[in-house]
């Protein structure tokens, strides 16, 4: 495979995002709600570290995900309504080249806007705290397995973006990002119904759904309970094994399609 | 045969539709081929499958039956296209990026080595006829523009082919013109042409060969002067002073001569009359003014396959 045109695509596809102003709408908002957090933490006694780290951390994670799932979504649609994908696929490009190009290039742009929310939050926190203690290893690892969540769910959205419309696919991803963060309760609800057929849906909802909350890590990290680095790794390695097979599967439908 | 560089064989395209998947029979069993070095028109009328097929040809869509291939390879081998050339109808490109920061992207995607696209890519706005329009964002670039940088990116990798979907659409009559040339330009540099149009003045201007689509089906093929239709046994022939009697006398055989001032014009059937029929001309006080043998044009040929 041929890297040079991946990177291409990938550089196009990021320097697509940098030149879109809705991601610096984007930051400016979440650097406004972590800084506005400042002032409402002066009308709290104590704790305001806490709060601050909450959310901050919740803050990157929300936007980081509707960053996602909508850049996912329009990612493949946008290149086929603007029909700039004929110019591409025509080229020596194979198509899951091109899918890999995109994805590699969306990621990018999620991750560098992460990085820039992130230093809000420390530049924050490093105001607020003086003397008190900075949890930021944890800060660190929370915001990593984020990047993970951000990577499996972009993954989700370019998957449903293959083969179905805009609004269908931002339901798809959203609703699968939700039960994601749900299957501990949704196979509990499962394990105390009277019926066997809503047993094994719950069952296969929760083996074959990604366990989105095993990369959630912000209520640890807001109560000062430490995170190993091998919770990270194994945690990174799960999302990274699921994103890969659902890349697969978005080029394989993605090779067969016809652009009309 | 053994130069061809694209050869389409049985080529056919269903699409299904609407809510019930109605089907839809685009293409139905085309089969045609272009030889290295021609330029070659694809003509039809609006929905006549002209995209469709080039569709099938670029692996944008894959066909229901047949067999297609360019250079020899099948056409969904990627390095088919390596030395292929395509500009879509009404090309939407990056709006964002400046017209040489879209040349150069595209010329990393045929692997074109950067210095050789720092070389290239000036040239290529030149031949285009876009000097001085490189650095601006190509969402400032008016229809007729678009449509000469989609034809630059085609070019960019120096092709050996090129594929061009209604390359004159949105051009005024100077741009019509200048692309005409560079298509009979870039043949002088060995280049093979395919191109769809339905502006058929053109087409018999520069085209070795033509084939005519209707319907999803190939109703013609070939070398335009080969076209028989195109041949017409029939003569105008035009008097100066003629006597109103003897206009008279001779439109018997050809029916009401058109009359403009002292010239009288008449269309003879058959060009066997003509030496005979100027000497009756001549007899009735007519000078002979001129003796034109009548062409039928491709727009006739073509007419009359759209109406069938």
């Amino acid at each position: 495979m041929n890297m040079g045109k991946i990177v291409a695509i990938a550089y196009n596809t990021f320097r697509e995002s940098i030149r879109d102003k809705i991601l610096t709408g984007v930051l400016l908002f979440v650097a406004l709600i972590i800084i506005s957090s400042v002032a409402t933490v002066q009308l709290t006694v104590g704790q305001w570290m806490r709060l601050t780290t909450d959310v901050g951390l919740g803050s990157i994670s929300l936007f980081g995900v509707l960053l996602a799932v909508f850049l996912g979504i329009s990612l493949v649609f946008k290149e086929i309504d603007r029909k700039t994908v004929y110019t591409i696929v025509s080229k020596p490009v194979r198509r899951s080249q091109f899918l890999a190009g995109k994805y590699i290039g969306l990621l990018l742009t999620i991750v560098v806007n992460a990085a820039l929310m992130l230093l809000v939050l420390l530049a924050t926190l490093a105001y607020v705290s003086r003397q008190e203690q900075n949890p930021y290893l944890g800060i660190f690892q929370a915001w990593l397995l984020m990047l993970s969540e951000f990577m499996l769910v972009t993954a989700v959205a370019v998957f449903f973006s293959t083969f179905s419309s805009p609004v269908l696919s931002a339901m798809f991803s959203i609703g699968i990002w939700i039960i994601g963060h749900l299957l501990s309760d949704i196979r509990f609800w499962g394990e105390k119904s009277m019926s066997e057929a809503v047993r094994i849906a719950t069952d296969v909802i929760y083996y074959v759904m990604p366990n989105l909350e095993l990369l959630n890590v912000r209520s640890r990290v807001t109560y000062h309970i430490p995170i190993g680095w091998d919770y990270v790794g194994w945690t990174s390695a799960y999302a990274m094994a699921y994103t890969l097979m659902i890349l697969v599967a978005a080029a394989f439908i993605f090779s067969r399609r016809d652009f009309k | 045969m053994g130069n061809d560089v694209i050869s389409i064989e049985h080529a056919s395209k269903t699409f299904r539709t609407g809510f019930l998947y109605r089907k839809v029979e685009a293409v139905r069993d085309v089969t045609f081929s272009v030889e290295e070095g021609d330029i070659f028109g694809f003509l039809g009328p609006n929905g006549a499958g002209k995209t469709t097929t080039i569709k099938m040809l670029m692996g944008l869509i894959f066909p229901t039956g047949g067999t297609l291939s360019i250079f020899g390879r099948p056409h969904t081998d990627i390095a088919s296209r390596a030395a292929l050339g395509y500009a879509p109808e009404q090309p939407y490109f990056y709006e964002y990026l400046t017209g040489s920061e879209f040349l150069d992207y595209y010329g990393q995607l045929f692997g074109v080595p950067s210095a050789e696209r720092r070389r290239r890519i000036p040239l290529l706005f030149e031949m285009v006829g876009l000097r001085n329009c490189a650095d601006l964002a190509l969402r400032r670039y008016s229809k007729g523009m678009l449509q000469r940088i989609g034809i630059a990116q085609a070019l960019v990798n120096d092709p050996r082919l090129l594929v061009l979907d209604e390359p004159m659409s949105g051009l005024d009559p100077i741009g019509r013109r200048e692309i005409r040339d560079l298509i009979l330009a870039l043949k002088k540099r060995g280049k093979t042409i395919f191109f769809s149009t339905h502006i058929l003045p053109d087409v018999e201007m520069i085209c070795d060969r033509v084939a005519i689509i209707v319907k999803g089906e190939l109703r013609r093929l070939g070398r335009i002067d080969e076209f028989a239709e195109l041949e017409s046994e029939e003569t105008e022939v035009c008097f100066r002073g003629l006597s109103a009697e003897a206009i008279g006398k001779l439109s018997g055989e050809t029916g009401a001569p058109v009359v403009r001032g002292t010239l009288a014009y008449f269309s003879l059937p058959s060009r066997d009359r003509a030496q005979s029929f100027i000497g009756e001309g001549q007899a009735g006080g007519g000078s002979l003014v001129s003796l034109t043998p009548r062409r039928r044009s491709l727009e006739d040929v073509f007419m009359s396959e759209a109406r069938k």
